[in-house]
């Protein structure tokens, strides 16, 4: 493991590599704080262009972007009260009154290093927990993996929606469209439609680019934002002498860098619930929680630590396993595909030099974060506020058309997008949760192909699939999350009829 | 459109997709055929409960589906503007349709937009033909001006 990661880190430290790192991480700081667009959009729509780059040199901008944006949420958070993705809410309970209190630039600065830390953590904890853990996954076999991918789906659709029918729903649209294409093992061609385009299956990049960006683009049209925030509202405070920034926060960092760490692993829970959690523990800790959402600077920090602390580790399932735990690490996935690494064991051993390095970009963007705070950055990065969001829409439709198009030259690609964008727009409308679909559409084919060559394996018997004790845990753990997605449905429905009901009785009183 | 509408016609549409897709995995040959109509089997059950679930307890309060004029806009521009991109040339439709998608959708600065198109086309152009040598779809205008030559 050691050569591989000097090896990776010197492959890391090229001229080229360098400069796509901290492009990247700017890039990302802009992206997390424009209105309108986050970082799954972001990623999404670089990964056509990457195609053709060196991996190391993509694979350094995606690093960046997804550090950098981290903080990027942060600026809107605390200058206007605004959190421009579900992660960055917690930075408002405390961001926002401090910025009211004329402290601006000291939050901002506070969520900056606090996001660089707990960035380095995530980074650190990948870079530990990944190559073990790759080594023990070589050891499952077909039933594991597809016990494996079954959990990953399910526990995605159950805990990332409100509504576990919808994630269902979303999550079996995936799965269904995993299967477009060539059958691996028999060689049928399934759903083709004469479209003999799609005998490789539906092009994974291609239907991420246009669910997340072309999605997000009409209804960015729709809603219509013409003008950005005034150069006065994003005026930043003068910063007074308040001493180091994150004097006495080690015990704050500390505890919210290991809750943003372990909820990065565990598939599905995300960065939102990464920087509640942190911060709701930083407030039972503190001797003085009645200052918590009054300004106190341990909540900014608690939340954008344990933000940016799930970044690295929510990617290790996905490198070690091929199964990724959420919508952006998908993404990721897409992004490896496209440079032809698949992710997984294997991974390790065929490609160290990538893998690894790609590790230590993740480490080395969240430390560029620690440059980046400085005052003169700071205000820089708040003035992108200003820029109308109508403005971005018709950029982001050449820049996705234009990126798709030179990767294959088929313009059937292009309709494939657009269509693609049209279900994740009305996915978003109707309130489906949009990475069960993703997951289903990348983990689906892992189930399938895992179950069928399990069952060759068996000779057909089912009870192959149950037989040894790893399976036996991830049967019984598939249970679990199946059972309260049904007791939170059948709650659901109950309290949906009690509102049906009351809302009947107001009409029928109102008349 | 209320929110109940929009989910009763979206349980329909689900429903419906379900019995197209359970039709055509019905004519897949052998063992091929066997995952996808499991995961359509699902997929219809979900659904199902989805319509019925909308149809008895939907949202009647919100409303979905505000400005659609500018939404149903923005795509048919989108879409002209992408064969316009294979047809004609990146850079000859890029040209028309910032500005024309910018001004549809109700931003109004002229300058603004044009100081955005040029700024946006000079760093793709670099990005593209100098740094990493992907040829951009080739202009029609410029085809055309060099077989009068």
């Amino acid at each position: 493991m050691l050569t591989a990661l000097t090896d990776a880190f010197f492959a890391v430290m090229t001229l080229g590599n360098l400069a796509a790192m901290i492009t990247g991480t700017i890039a990302g700081i802009i992206i997390g704080a424009l209105p309108g667009i986050n970082v799954t959009v972001g990623i999404a729509i670089l990964i056509p262009l990457t195609f053709g780059m060196e991996p190391l040199f993509a694979l350094g901008l995606i690093a960046g972007i997804f550090n950098g944006a981290s903080y990027g949420n942060a600026i809107p958070a605390i200058l206007l009260n605004v959190p421009g993705t579900p992660a960055a809410v917690a930075t408002t309970f405390d961001g926002y009154p401090m910025a009211q209190k004329g402290r601006s630039a000291h939050a901002l600065r506070i969520a900056c290093y606090a996001s660089a830390l707990g960035a380095i953590a995530s980074a650190i904890a990948l870079i530990l927990i990944a190559p073990p853990l790759a080594k023990v996954t070589l050891l499952f076999g077909p039933a594991e993996y597809f016990w494996l991918a079954m959990l990953g789906l399910s526990s995605i659709a159950v805990l990332l929606g409100s509504d576990p029918v919808k994630g269902l729903i979303a999550a079996c649209f995936g799965m269904l469209l995993a299967t477009v294409g060539m059958d691996q093992i028999t060689g049928a061609m399934r759903f083709h439609f004469g479209y003999w385009e799609l005998a490789d299956g539906l092009p994974t990049v291609v239907v991420l680019t246009g669910l997340f960006a072309f999605s997000r683009v009409l209804m960015m049209a729709q809603e219509g934002k013409m003008t950005g925030v005034s150069g006065e509202a994003l005026r930043l405070s003068r910063d007074k002498d308040e001493g180091p920034i994150l004097k006495g926060m080690l015990p704050t960092l500390t505890r919210s860098g290991v809750i943003g760490i372990i909820v990065g692993i565990l598939p599905g829970v995300g960065g939102n619930a990464a920087a509640l959690l942190a911060y709701n523990e930083e407030k039972r800790a503190a001797k003085d929680p009645e200052t918590f959402g009054k300004g106190n600077p341990r909540g900014v920090a608690a939340a954008e630590c344990g933000n940016s602390a799930d970044n690295s580790s929510s990617l290790i399932p996905m490198l070690t396993l091929g199964i990724p735990g959420n919508a952006i690490a998908a993404i990721i996935m897409g992004a490896l595909l496209v440079h032809g690494l698949v992710p997984g064991p294997q991974l390790f051993r065929e490609e160290p030099v990538i893998v690894y390095g790609f590790m230590i970009q993740m480490l080395f963007t969240a430390a560029i974060l620690f440059v980046l705070g400085g005052m003169v950055a700071t205000r820089l990065f708040a003035q992108v506020l200003r820029l109308p969001s109508v403005v971005l829409v018709p950029l982001i439709v050449s820049l996705m058309t234009i990126g798709i198009y030179t990767t294959t030259y088929e313009i059937m690609h292009l309709y494939m997008a657009v269509g693609f964008g049209l279900v994740g727009y009305f996915m978003i409308k109707l309130d489906f949760p949009v990475a069960p679909f993703v997951l289903g559409l990348i983990l689906g084919g892992v189930a399938e192909f895992n179950l069928r060559v399990a069952l060759r394996i068996a000779r057909g018997d089912w009870t192959y699939l149950f037989q040894n004790v790893v399976s036996k845990i991830l049967v019984a753990l598939l249970a679990l999350i199946i059972l309260a997605a049904l007791s939170r449905f059948i709650r659901d429905l109950r309290r949906r009829l009690r509102d049906g009901r009351t809302t009947l009785v107001e009409r029928e009183t109102m008349e | 459109m209320t929110f109940r509408s929009a989910e009763v016609m979206a349980g329909l549409v689900l429903v419906a997709f379900s019995v197209f897709a359970w039709r055509e995995a019905v004519a897949i040959r052998g063992a091929a055929a066997f995952f996808p109509m499991a995961i359509i089997a699902a997929l219809g059950f979900f659904s199902l409960v989805y319509l019925v679930r909308s149809v008895l307890a939907g949202r009647q309060t919100e409303t979905v589906f505000e400005r659609w004029r500018i939404f149903v806009a923005a795509l048919v521009i989108s879409l002209i503007y992408i064969n316009a991109v294979v047809h004609v040339g990146y850079i000859t439709s890029t040209v028309f349709f910032i500005p024309v998608l910018a001004w549809v959708i109700g931003f109004r600065r002229p300058a603004y937009i044009a100081l955005t198109t040029l700024i946006y086309l000079v760093c793709v152009y670099f990005m593209f033909e100098v740094v990493f040598r992907r040829p951009l779809p080739s202009e029609m205008l410029l085809e055309f001006i060099r077989s009068i030559r």
